[in-house]
């Protein structure tokens, strides 16, 4: 690799890369989830909310566990994309007049960041079993599991709160 | 804007994906260029002929609604494609580009699905039922262009491997 060269030299440096920035994503959606389940009016939705929280801190150490063992430090690196999704979550809180109406505003926002999460930790999922590093594949499908889980409970709230905001008009 | 309804938040989030399908329009032509694997490249040129298509049926879903499309930035998808756009500064042409531009790919096809889900589930409490066919249409395109790239992530992530 030459010395001042921005390039990626290979698939580990891609995975590493794409760790750490998903890394710095769970840190930057920790408070962001803090606000949505405080922003929440449903008493569900501000659970799913808080409980989704702690698995976020799980899947957390989990990224710093595969950083340690891979880079040797678990150091993140800004995901600027996790910022923009909270900002558009933040647009349609203050945007929400209605109690019903910004639950529904919640949840539309929070599986974007789901479904960015599911995609990121596919990929990076992908490439661990080709780099042959088993044991992060698994950790990382356990994430996967978690964030489907997550998407589908609120798509459910979502199901029964949605008529009430149609009620708020 | 003030949304107190769920009507106003369908149209809003309806113009956010008009914004994003705009987006993805403009960028997927630089991701073609980019690619090296040929496979790859036809997925993108496929799915950017049904991104043309996707921003006819939000028209088409304006006109029955009454009102324009224009007028959002969708800052979610911006985000995206800019990390989209850093993935290609940071990798030479090869393997190791084209897995990252998967990568990629699958974060917009997954955000994509997420909106078009949510605003697919609001047409159908709002028994706008064309609407929903239309959007029901472009969610499943959505859903199999991402497998559609699963596939191809599989070889060319096999071949990025070997590459140096």
């Amino acid at each position: 690799m030459k010395l001042f060269s921005e390039k990626l030299p290979d698939l580990q440096a891609l995975y590493v890369k794409q760790i750490r920035k998903l890394l710095s994503a769970e840190e930057i959606l920790l408070p962001g989830l803090q606000r949505m389940a405080e922003a929440a009016t449903d008493a569900q939705l501000k659970q799913a909310f808080r409980s989704h929280l702690q698995e976020s801190e799980l899947h957390a150490t989990r990224l710093r566990g595969i950083l340690n063992r891979v880079a040797g430090e678990a150091d993140p690196l800004k995901c600027t994309v996790a910022g923009d999704l909270l900002a558009e979550a933040e647009d349609l809180i203050q945007d929400s007049e209605h109690e019903a109406v910004r639950d529904a505003a919640l949840i539309a926002a929070a599986q974007r960041v789901e479904h960015y999460e599911i995609a990121a930790y596919g990929a990076v999922r992908h490439f661990a079993r080709v780099l042959g590093f088993e044991e992060d594949a698994d950790a990382l499908h356990q994430t996967i599991q978690e964030e489907g889980h997550a998407d589908h409970r609120l798509t459910e709230i979502a199901e029964r709160i949605n008529p009430s905001a149609r009620k708020a008009a | 804007m003030s949304v107190n309804s769920i009507d106003k938040l369908f149209v809003e989030e309806l113009k956010d994906l008009y914004s994003a399908e705009n987006q993805i329009t403009k960028t997927l032509p630089k991701m073609i260029k980019a690619t090296s694997s040929k496979e790859l490249r036809s997925a993108f040129e496929h799915h950017l002929k049904e991104t043309e298509g996707h921003v006819r049926r939000l028209e088409q879903i304006f006109e029955i609604l009454g009102g324009s499309p224009k007028g959002k930035t969708c800052a979610g998808m911006k985000g995206i494609l800019e990390e989209g756009a850093e993935m290609l500064k940071e990798t030479e042409e090869g393997d190791l580009r084209d897995a990252a531009l998967i990568s990629g790919a699958q974060r917009v096809e997954h955000y994509e699905m997420a909106a078009y889900g949510t605003v697919r589930s609001y047409a159908e409490r709002l028994k706008q039922q064309q609407i929903m066919k239309l959007l029901q249409d472009t969610l499943e395109e959505e859903k199999n262009a991402d497998k559609k790239l699963t596939e191809v992530s599989r070889d060319v992530n096999e071949r990025a491997l070997q590459a140096a």
